[in-house]
């Protein structure tokens, strides 16, 4: 008769735990360190214009203006009040005559803000603006029911 | 890490616990799923914007020089925008374009939005007027 001898079964495993906290570590830092005006900055619904052009990636002094709102300006990424961006756009502006102020105005903001934030520009030297869009056919404009009723009685 | 208590040269189970490895790939797959943002290519619609002189603005054009032609944009009840070509009404885009092509190509188009209206509907004027390859467009400034 033979005899088979006890074997034993080591347990040879990787311990996940301190896996996992690591990784939970991570990801609590990357929560802590994101840029939250880099969301609302992209948050941004842009107009739909089908006559725009693409972005020139050679004009040398370009400067990002986002308005959300009157109460959301950023010039680039740092956020500013109106009250402040026309001294912000000189500082950061060497050559006025030769940059570019790049508007990327939410299509659902009233123009008041972008009227104002035009104007800081202006007063700030620069004449060279582009509005940024998506490059899509314009929806058509929201009629009027006075003008829906006086069309189908002209039918 | 568990080492092996006895290798008595007996065989050895070599297993990984697979379970809180796929949790932790799902957890970052949720996570990179939440935060991703698609861009949508952006393109842009070019103008000018006046010099500032000492006194102010200049003025873009004098009346004798150049015929100038005023698009207001103003908000009707219930927030619906209305586009004036000078005193004549146009309802669509469409209509503003037929317009604007039977005018000549050099004429200083104005753009007038009223405060409170939408910026999307005001890159819709612009854009019409581009569409009708007009090369000197101005939006309004307040001289204040």
């Amino acid at each position: 008769m033979r005899a088979y001898r006890k074997r034993e079964w080591a347990s040879l495993m990787i311990n996940m735990t301190p896996l996992i906290d690591v990784v939970f570590l991570i990801i609590v830092f990357f929560i802590i360190m994101i840029n939250f005006s880099e969301v609302l900055i992209r948050k941004i619904t842009l107009p739909k214009a089908d006559e725009a052009k693409e972005i020139k990636e050679h004009v040398i002094k370009k400067i990002t203006i986002t308005i959300k709102s009157e109460k959301f300006i950023f010039v680039d990424r740092k956020k500013v009040s109106l009250y402040s961006l026309e001294e912000t756009l000189r500082q950061k502006v060497c050559d006025p005559r030769k940059t570019t102020a790049l508007l990327r105005g939410d299509e659902n903001s009233p123009y008041d803000a972008i009227q104002k934030v035009m104007e800081k520009v202006a007063f700030a030297g620069i004449t060279r603006i582009e509005f940024s869009t998506y490059k899509e056919a314009v929806p058509p404009l929201e009629r009027d029911i006075n003008d829906e009723a006086s069309d189908q009685s002209n039918r | 890490m568990k080492l092996p208590i006895k290798a008595t040269g007996s065989r050895i189970n070599l297993s990984i616990r697979m379970t809180p490895l796929i949790d932790v790939i799902f957890l970052l797959l949720i996570f990179f799923i939440i935060t991703i943002q698609f861009v949508k290519p952006e393109s842009v619609l070019e103008n000018r914007l006046p010099e500032r002189r000492a006194q102010g603005f200049k003025d873009q054009q004098n009346d004798w020089e150049m015929v100038r032609l005023r698009i207001k944009l103003i908000i009707k009840e219930g927030g619906r925008p209305k586009i004036y070509l000078q005193e004549r009404v146009v309802k669509t885009y469409e209509e503003l374009l037929y317009y604007l092509n039977q005018l000549p190509r050099n004429i200083l188009l104005v753009i007038e939005p009223e405060s409170r209206v939408l910026y999307k509907h005001v890159i819709g004027v612009y854009n019409t007027c581009k569409k009708s390859k007009k090369s000197n467009i101005v939006f309004a400034i307040s001289r204040e």
